[in-house]
């Protein structure tokens, strides 16, 4: 063992003051704004907000996957194991794509190729970036399907994905997913196409991959089960900005900012829905929409929508501050909370 | 599976009994009478009728045509009024020509028109891209028999690159290197319109094919850019590709009809032409029939070509 690993100072995947800007044809956007995040080995942490909020646009930032065409500019650093990705050139990039780091794709429907059987598929993905023969990834291809609690891995390693159903499909993506070994997983909305039950078979496979592989998660969801269920750490983001960032339990039991609040407030529970009265109780609702990221007012971009938006919020930009420091670091964007810049 | 190929076989039957009627039919709807034209201008109307008679055309239309298909059935195309020999000996080793002009004209116009194609899409916004689709629309839009005019005015007269017409060359027959010689013009000016066609075709699958999740899937592997084009973008791209390009064939026939008169080029569409200027009916209708099987049995090779490439038909018709 090295001094480096001994030590282990680094973490796996560090995010600092990212902010990303896009070419539209309206003119420059700044999709992400200020985004801090670190990953430690074996961790899992989820990343919450609703759709254009910006987290698909944080998994092209990290993997660098945003076409030159569109992409603007990055600034700020992201870091794998202490190697900036903006610093390294398109080639190691390719290295980290996979084998450090590997995506769980969104629509597992549509994210297999049609023309191929699957197995084939993870296979390809094994020859290209790994050093195996053709019978060893495919041996190990059928581990993985195994391990991913598919029953009969030899006649699913040779389906077309139109044979499958939506459940063993996810699973096949998860085990593309891990078909290099890599260090962290980003698993983008990988339950939301999938029925309630299936949901948390795969959710648990999750957890099970993290503790037999040690492989992190970053999970990327809109729903806060997903988040209660596996994350250790999650992060909630608005309109391009991380607005509340802590330990899953902070977060959740006690939500600081007013829009992790109000998302919290609009997951039905069951004494409403068994509320004699339900009909007369609305479930809480977050008024409005999303702000317009081509115009941005100089203050808080949940005043519009805030519950509790004071003048001061319209005309100061709210910075990242800790509400309770140290290792389980809990931190808000909003000007109303007291407690120190980051 | 093969009994999937097998129904599929058959029915291009009923296909080709409905071409036979059609073409018959087309047949009466020509002006001029074959009597009248093997004999001559100047000949009594006592001697057109008796001949129509013994041609059998003054029978009832049914009974014509029953009498034409039962010779078709047994391989006889017929005989040629003019010609004064069996059509099929005169049709068969131009039918062979026109096929060589075809082969050579589609693949000139599929390797080029993917290509074309394939760098358009990768590169879409490119001046590549502008300028190849430009031409592209152009060529499109010019008729066959004006290109092969003005191909061989540059290539043939202008720049005596290329022979004039005709498919060897007469004095010195040289074989292959000569017949490749002599078809480079006439499969170019028949290939033009359909490697265009292809070639914007192409274009939009590919760029359709790039923007799927797959794609972008296998992007975030790592993988190189360039397999992923090739394994991935090109094979789900070949469907759409592979239709357009059977349905090229009808239309090259078609048009090699007309590079075959401007070269002197001793196909079919030459024969053909030939045929209805001199009001040779049975040749007309043996040399559409000839055409029409061969754009049928193409279309019956793209389809089964379709089902081997994809999974999901493939399992559709083993579910019938």
């Amino acid at each position: 063992m090295n001094v480096q690993s001994a030590l282990n100072t680094e973490s796996l995947l560090k995010v600092e003051g990212l902010s990303t800007k896009i070419k539209t044809p309206e003119g420059v956007l700044t999709v992400l704004e200020d985004v801090n995040l670190t990953i430690e080995k074996g961790e899992i942490m989820a990343i919450v907000g609703e759709s254009g909020s910006g987290k698909s646009m944080m998994i092209n930032s990290i993997l660098q996957l945003l076409p030159k065409t569109l992409l603007e500019a990055y600034s700020g650093n992201i870091e794998v194991e202490g190697e900036n990705l903006f610093a390294i050139g398109e080639k190691k990039m390719q290295e980290i794509r996979g084998k450090k780091i590997s995506l769980v794709a969104q629509n597992a429907m549509t994210s297999l190729d049609p023309s191929y059987r699957v197995g084939k598929q993870i296979v390809e993905i094994m020859l290209e970036k790994t050093g195996l023969t053709k019978e060893q990834a495919k041996e190990k291809a059928l581990n993985l399907l195994e391990q991913m609690g598919i029953d009969d891995p030899k006649r699913i390693f040779q389906s077309y994905p139109h044979q499958l159903s939506g459940g063993l499909r996810q699973r096949v993506v998860i085990a593309m997913s891990l078909a290099c070994d890599p260090d962290l997983i980003i698993a983008d909305e990988p339950t939301s196409a999938l029925d309630p039950t299936v949901q948390l078979q795969v959710l648990d496979l999750f957890q099970t991959i993290n503790q037999q592989f040690g492989t992190a998660i970053l999970m990327i969801t809109h729903d806060f089960g997903v988040v209660a269920r596996i994350a250790e750490k999650v992060a909630v983001m608005y309109a391009g900005q991380i607005v509340e960032k802590g330990e899953t339990a902070d977060v959740i039991f006690n939500p600081t900012h007013p829009y992790t609040q109000s998302l919290i407030k609009c997951i039905p529970n069951l004494d409403w829905v068994f509320d004699k009265g339900a009909g007369k109780k609305p479930l809480w609702q977050i008024k409005g929409e999303p702000p317009n990221l081509m115009n941005l007012s100089q203050g808080c971009r949940f005043f519009n929508r805030c519950h509790v938006a004071k003048d001061i919020c319209q005309s100061t930009n709210p910075l990242l501050k800790t509400v309770k420091p140290y290792r389980n670091e809990h931190s808000v964007r909003c000007v109303l909370i007291g407690g120190g810049n980051e | 599976m093969l009994r999937y190929v097998l129904s599929r076989i058959l029915s291009t039957i009923p296909v080709l009994f409905g071409v036979t009627i059609v073409v018959f039919l087309l047949i009466q709807l020509i002006p001029g009478d074959p009597a009248k034209s093997i004999l001559g201008a100047d000949a009594t109307p006592e001697a057109v009728e008796e001949l129509r008679n013994n041609m059998g055309l003054n029978e009832p239309l049914i009974v014509q045509y029953g009498a034409w298909l039962s010779q078709l059935l047994q391989g006889d195309l017929g005989y040629s009024y003019t010609l004064h020999t069996p059509i099929i000996e005169e049709l068969m080793p131009r039918f062979v020509n026109s096929l060589i002009l075809t082969v050579a004209s589609m693949l000139i116009c599929v390797t080029l028109g993917v290509i074309l194609g394939l760098i358009s899409a990768l590169k879409k916004g490119s001046f590549f891209d502008k300028a190849s689709m430009g031409v592209a629309l152009i060529g499109a839009s010019m008729p066959v028999f004006w290109i092969a005019l003005m191909l061989m005015w540059l290539f043939s007269i202008k720049l005596n690159i290329f022979p004039v017409s005709g498919m060897y060359n007469m004095r010195n027959p040289g074989g292959f290197m000569d017949l490749l010689h002599h078809i480079v013009l006439p499969a170019f000016a028949t290939a033009t319109v359909s490697l265009a066609v292809i070639a914007r075709l192409t274009r939009s699958t590919v760029i359709d094919i790039l923007q799927k999740d797959y794609v972008n899937y296998f992007h975030s592997f790592g993988l190189s850019k360039s397999k992923i084009n090739i394994v991935h973008v090109m094979r789900n791209s070949l469907p759409p590709i592979i239709n357009i390009s059977g349905l090229q064939v009808g239309y090259i026939m078609g048009g090699a009809l007309f590079s075959e008169v401007v070269f002197n080029w001793p196909g079919i569409g030459q024969a053909l032409y030939v045929a209805v200027t001199s009001n040779d009916y049975p040749t007309i209708q043996a040399g559409i029939l000839l055409i029409a099987l061969t754009f049928v049995v193409v279309n019956l090779v793209v389809d089964l070509l379709n089902v081997w490439l994809s999974p999901r038909l493939q399992d559709s018709i083993k579910a019938e």
